[in-house]
């Protein structure tokens, strides 16, 4: 709080001293004005209305310019002086800029450059200075402020903050203008001009804070809303189904993956319960996970089964997290990821891999047993060779086919393309197959397609899957049965395709097991009881051989003993085949 | 028990099923022979002097495991020696013993080890 005593009229003491300090207020200053103690000192009016010009500026402008442009005139007005001149120091530099002026005659220099002996305003106090007087600093400061010969200034200090701001000039033609009461009025009015641009100042840096601010904060919202956005993409376009928790488990959110994942109708999440999205089996599990969570502050992960909304289940990882405020939970995030397909990779990984153990470690077991039979048994020799040379025979035809397999699962198996006549296949692989299908009393026919049946394929590959075909026909058809080759022409969904079926009248395939047929190492009831030989890989590698060839492989069989099964293969029919055939169209019907 | 100890071979597996077959005649042992889980069951019924069971896994239609089940409700006290090829493969509590676990390959004297200290 900063106390000024000023001489005020006695009569008018009390009303301008409230109206005095009420503007002081509302320009935001702290100051207080106080009246003299003494009454022998004599009010000064011109103080008074100087002081509320210069206050009344400063509540209506918060602009340097203007409460400087207003003391410049109120100043020339109430002293009758021939100019009055404002001027602020540039800040960080030894310059001086004229801001305002009140004069009669020619203005000031707008930009006042030099030395200014600091010394000079030392008490703070104003200066009078006569012209031709033998001081150097006073001589410069006259030069500085152009003043005519004759003249006489009264120079004030402007003090902001114990630093030296800037001077108010006034400048006068009459020698006595400036006398010690218009020195002391002028301390007066330079220390609350120095408070009044204080509070300027500071108004004027909370001005461009403000904007600073201002400019801040809606770059951050700029942020935040972008952030926000991208984290919503990111939840809406997430495969995961993502909820936000309430402690209990109780949902809160979730986004759109929840309804695909569950299957739950839209905008029914809210107010579920986690527990309920999982098998009964595991809701306890997911509990305690969810306790451990807002218990312990630690992220959590479990497998478990969770269930749609029809009741059907699906492996699933399940992540939960705490979200955390001042070092409390206050929530809980929850991911779900549908893992059945990586799980059923794992189970069928898991089955090949004890499927090979096994047809690897059988014929071996066997091998072994048999070695320590012939020791022991040396008469009956004979079968337990015999026996031996199976079962080396076998070990080496599933080698042979894993190792097959495992080229085509790898594609380092070059795909050799050329254009190949189907029947010309068809009747090789018959002809070939005739022995050993009449070794089994078993009737081996072709019936071939519409010649060519042309197509741009690997003719070893798909003479290997034809001759898997046929090798499978004749060891599961009976004596007396019969095998029909025949070759295919078709269209398909606007697409030509060659082909051609494998048919016998042995025992077929119950429903059940066709799905399994192409599995690796699957062997059907009939092909295991009857002793037949066969690794289970044929039809695998059959599969992996038409997918290479952008082809299909498929089956027909009602598993009713005497209809028997039929094989289809299909791949795309020749490209140039195809353009012989629509010129021949073309022709045919030009003819016509 | 009978003079001569009877062992129930169950395996789907032709060529193994003979071995051990003509293995454990060979030593002596009265051989029955079942090439999956029911039959075998079925035998069990039919045939109480069977003192031992060898039970192949990897069995067609009834896994061993189930077999196994199968058994135990039949014979608890019955002896049980499974056969897989299968490393990994852990036995389900409660199942065994009395039995024993052999992972082929394994030899013939390891086979007939286990056969006789089940069977004296």
């Amino acid at each position: 709080m900063l106390l000024a005593h000023i001489n005020v009229c006695e009569n008018q003491q009390k009303i301008d001293l409230e109206v005095l300090n009420a503007a002081l207020k509302a320009a935001g200053l702290n100051v207080e004005l106080t009246a003299a103690e003494t009454p022998a000192a004599l009010p000064n009016r011109r103080e008074l209305t100087l002081l509320n010009r210069i206050l009344g500026a400063a509540s209506t402008s918060f602009k340097v310019e203007d409460v400087l442009d207003t003391t410049c005139h109120a100043l020339a007005e109430v002293l009758n002086v021939t100019r009055v001149t404002a001027a602020l120091m540039t800040p960080g530099e030894q310059e001086f800029r004229v801001v305002a002026e009140h004069a009669s005659g020619p203005p000031a220099a707008r930009g006042i450059q030099g030395h200014l002996d600091s010394d000079v305003f030392l008490h703070e106090a104003p200066l009078i200075v006569e012209d031709g007087q033998n001081n150097e600093a006073l001589t410069q400061l006259r030069r500085l402020f152009n003043a005519p010969d004759g003249t006489t200034l009264l120079v004030s200090p402007l003090i902001v903050r114990e630093r030296l701001t800037g001077l108010l000039v006034l400048e006068s033609t009459l020698a006595d203008s400036f006398n010690d009461e218009v020195a002391a009025l002028m301390t007066g009015v330079a220390g609350t001009l120095g408070q009044v641009l204080h509070t300027v100042s500071l108004y004027e840096e909370l001005e461009v804070y403000s904007g600073l601010l201002e400019q801040a904060i809606d770059e951050a919202t700029s942020r935040l809303r972008q952030a926000k956005e991208q984290v919503e993409a990111i939840l809406n376009h997430s495969p995961d189904t993502m909820l936000m928790l309430e402690l209990d488990g109780t949902i809160q959110r979730a986004n759109p993956a929840f309804t695909r994942m569950f299957e739950y109708p839209d905008q029914t999440a809210a107010g579920r319960t986690l527990g309920l999205l999982v098998h009964k089996d595991d809701a306890q599990n997911l509990n305690t996970a969810l306790e451990d969570v807002v218990q312990q502050g630690q992220a959590v992960r479990r497998e478990l089964t969770a269930c749609r909304a029809d009741g059907s289940c699906f492996d699933a990882d399940i992540a939960l997290a705490p979200i955390q405020e001042n070092g409390r939970v206050t929530g809980v995030v929850c991911s779900i990821r549908d893992i059945s397909a990586l799980k059923e990779v794992e189970r069928m990984k898991d089955a090949f891999v004890s499927n090979v153990s096994h047809e690897l470690r059988t014929p071996v077991t066997s091998l072994q047993l048999n070695q320590r039979l012939l020791q022991m048994h040396p008469d009956h020799g004979r079968t337990y060779l015999d026996r031996m040379e199976r079962e080396t025979e076998r070990l080496a035809r599933i080698i042979d086919d894993l190792l097959h397999l495992s080229r085509l699962d790898q594609g380092t198996t070059v795909l050799k393309a050329s254009q190949v006549d189907l029947n010309t296949l068809i009747e090789q692989y018959v002809l070939d197959r005739q022995p050993l299908a009449r070794g089994f009393e078993i009737a081996l026919r072709q019936e071939l397609g519409p010649s060519p049946l042309l197509a741009e394929v690997d003719e070893s590959m798909i003479g290997q899957v034809l001759s898997i075909l046929l090798t499978n026909a004749i060891h599961y058809t009976q004596e007396g049965g019969e095998i029909v080759v025949r070759g295919h022409q078709s269209e398909d969904a606007g697409s030509a395709w060659v082909g051609f079926s494998v048919s016998d009248n042995g025992p077929g395939i119950p429903s059940d097991e066709i799905p399994k047929l192409f599995n690796r190492f699957f062997r059907g009831r009939v092909g295991r009881e009857s002793g037949a030989p066969g690794t289970g890989l044929g039809l695998a590698i059959a599969k992996e051989i038409m997918t290479r060839h952008q082809g299909r492989i498929e089956v027909k069989s009602r598993g009713i003993p005497g209809e028997g099964t039929t094989f289809y293969v299909w791949v795309p029919i020749s490209q140039r085949a195809a353009k012989q055939e629509q010129n021949q169209e073309c022709l045919q019907s030009r003819a016509s | 028990m009978s003079a001569v100890p009877c062992v129930l071979i169950i395996d789907d597996d032709e060529a193994i099923r003979d071995t051990l077959h003509d293995l454990l005649k060979l030593e002596g042992y009265s051989v029955l022979l079942a090439g999956d889980g029911e039959s075998g069951v079925a035998l069990l019924d039919n045939h109480p002097e069977i003192e031992i069971v060898l039970l192949d896994l990897m069995l067609p239609t009834m896994h061993g495991e189930e077999a196994m089940k199968l058994i135990r409700e039949r014979r608890s006290d019955l002896p049980i020696v499974i056969i897989t090829a299968n490393h990994a493969w852990r036995m389900p509590s409660g199942l065994l013993p009395p039995g024993d676990v052999l992972m082929k390959p394994f030899e013939a004297d390891r086979l007939l080890q286990i056969v006789e200290r089940f069977l004296t």
